[in-house]
């Protein structure tokens, strides 16, 4: 359940030069949905194109969740796969570190 | 662990019980029941609960394995009580008969005995598994895992050795029953497996002192496993493999392979042995946070654009929605 908590960090760096975008697999659109809706979620929400794959072929990604931390200059300086305890504080703080460049 | 539960929860969606008995149909609809129900809750004493629950009204069913592996994750990984995790999965081991089941259940026990290093019990299931000839390359690379884990150098060696049989063909489609990949995808698995048993068997070497050897595997194994998307080797290659040149004083190309896993991947392994190298180039580690902050942004890979649509359509492209930070992440709905 890490979408709910990117939604919390989301609504703290809106203001202050954060993008929040999560592309879904797009395995299983109707539940997708319903866990939007449910869980309120208001950043970027996008669906992966089947055919194109940019999920599985352009980025490579096959565990969940996969995230990353992109910078002004479009430079990937986080990679993380998974989601545990403690995670949430991390990423927290490589933004916070991301923004005081 | 939390990848492997994650991939279980992904396949179980698929795998629906064919069996047209009474009972196994109870046991499938109390099991979706609980995936529902354990979907809305948010804490791991809930959703051990609802696991439990299943567990207990129906210990013999196609999902044993699959909850089992779900409820020692919440109470062993999650809340810390290992010794509590590991006496229920065992009273539900011993509640199961069907030969199947007991063989699927008997997996989950390799690989929780491991985790939670009580190798002895880990290799007696292990031989027994292997005796009814149920030992596959999943359980063989689980004791690998946890033979390294435990700094078990030698019985690491052992399994990789007793893997490395299974670095076939057609011992991947038997791994694979259901699986419909081409043999050019069977090849590359296989690959990747010769890979994968390449880069253990060469860490344990290197521990047993073994240094020229390693590197020379880990070297063949670059070529074999598969890489992400910001070009790190997996299963930890480029760690070890840093850390194994680091031993040979060799740091200019430890620096290379650490890089990334020390400073994308925020791997605190591979962040000690950057730190390791840069001492041992310059004989302190005065001015190591600048020097880390350039090399980041030097080994930082440009971000790929792409187009998709929102769930009304729309079409987004990332160069537009980026931001001074951008969070990009990639999820499928559990």
């Amino acid at each position: 359940m890490e979408l709910p908590r990117l939604e919390t960090l989301w609504q703290t760096y809106r203001d202050k030069g954060l993008s929040v975008v999560a592309v879904e697999a797009n395995r299983d659109r109707d539940r997708a949905r319903k866990f939007i809706t449910e869980k309120n979620l208001t950043f970027h929400l996008l669906e992966n194109d089947k055919k194109e794959d940019v999920v599985g072929e352009k980025f490579k990604v096959d565990s969940f969740p996969t995230s990353m931390l992109i910078d002004r200059d479009g430079k990937i300086m986080y990679y993380h796969v998974g989601f545990q305890k403690g995670d949430e504080a991390e990423l927290e703080r490589e933004i916070l570190e991301l923004r005081g460049q | 662990m939390v990848k492997r539960f994650l991939v279980i929860l992904a396949v179980s969606a698929f795998v629906l019980s064919g069996c047209g008995n009474e009972q196994s149909r109870k046991a499938e609809e109390a099991y979706q029941k609980a995936v529902e129900t354990r979907r809305g809750l948010d804490s791991p004493e809930e959703k051990l609960a609802v696991t439990k629950k299943f567990l207990d009204e129906f210990p013999e069913s196609d999902h044993t394995a699959g909850m089992l592996s779900a409820a020692v994750y919440y109470q062993g990984e999650q809340l810390g009580d290992t010794a509590g995790a590991v006496a229920y999965a065992e009273t539900i081991r011993n509640q199961v008969d069907a030969p199947e089941i007991e063989r699927a259940v008997d997996k989950e026990m390799v690989y929780l005995y491991g985790e939670f290093g009580m190798l002895p019990k880990m290799l007696a299931v292990a031989d027994r598994l292997s005796t009814a000839g149920a030992l596959g390359f999943d359980d063989h690379w689980n004791i690998i895992g946890s033979a390294i884990k435990a700094h078990n150098w030698v019985l690491a060696r052992e399994y990789c050795e007793k893997a490395r049989e299974l670095v076939n063909p057609e011992s991947y489609r038997a791994d694979n029953p259901d699986s419909k990949l081409t043999n050019e995808e069977v090849q590359q698995a296989v690959r990747n497996r010769e890979g994968m048993l390449l880069v253990k068997d060469a860490w344990a070497r290197a521990n047993q002192g073994e240094i020229d050897a390693a590197l020379a595997d880990f070297a063949k194994a670059d070529g074999l496993v598969e890489r992400s998307y910001i070009d790190t080797p997996a299963h930890g290659l480029d760690v070890y493999w840093g850390e194994v040149l680091l031993l040979k004083g060799e740091y200019q190309s430890a620096e290379t392979k650490l890089a990334t896993a020390g400073l994308v991947t925020r791997n605190e392994d591979a962040l000690a042995g950057l730190k390791k190298a840069y001492v041992g180039m310059r004989g302190s580690d005065s001015g190591f946070d600048v020097y880390a902050a350039e090399l980041h942004r030097s080994v930082a890979k440009t971000v790929d654009d792409f187009e998709l649509s929102d769930y009304e359509g729309e079409r987004h492209r990332l160069s537009k929605l980026r931001n001074d930070v951008t969070l990009l992440a990639f999820w499928f709905p559990t």
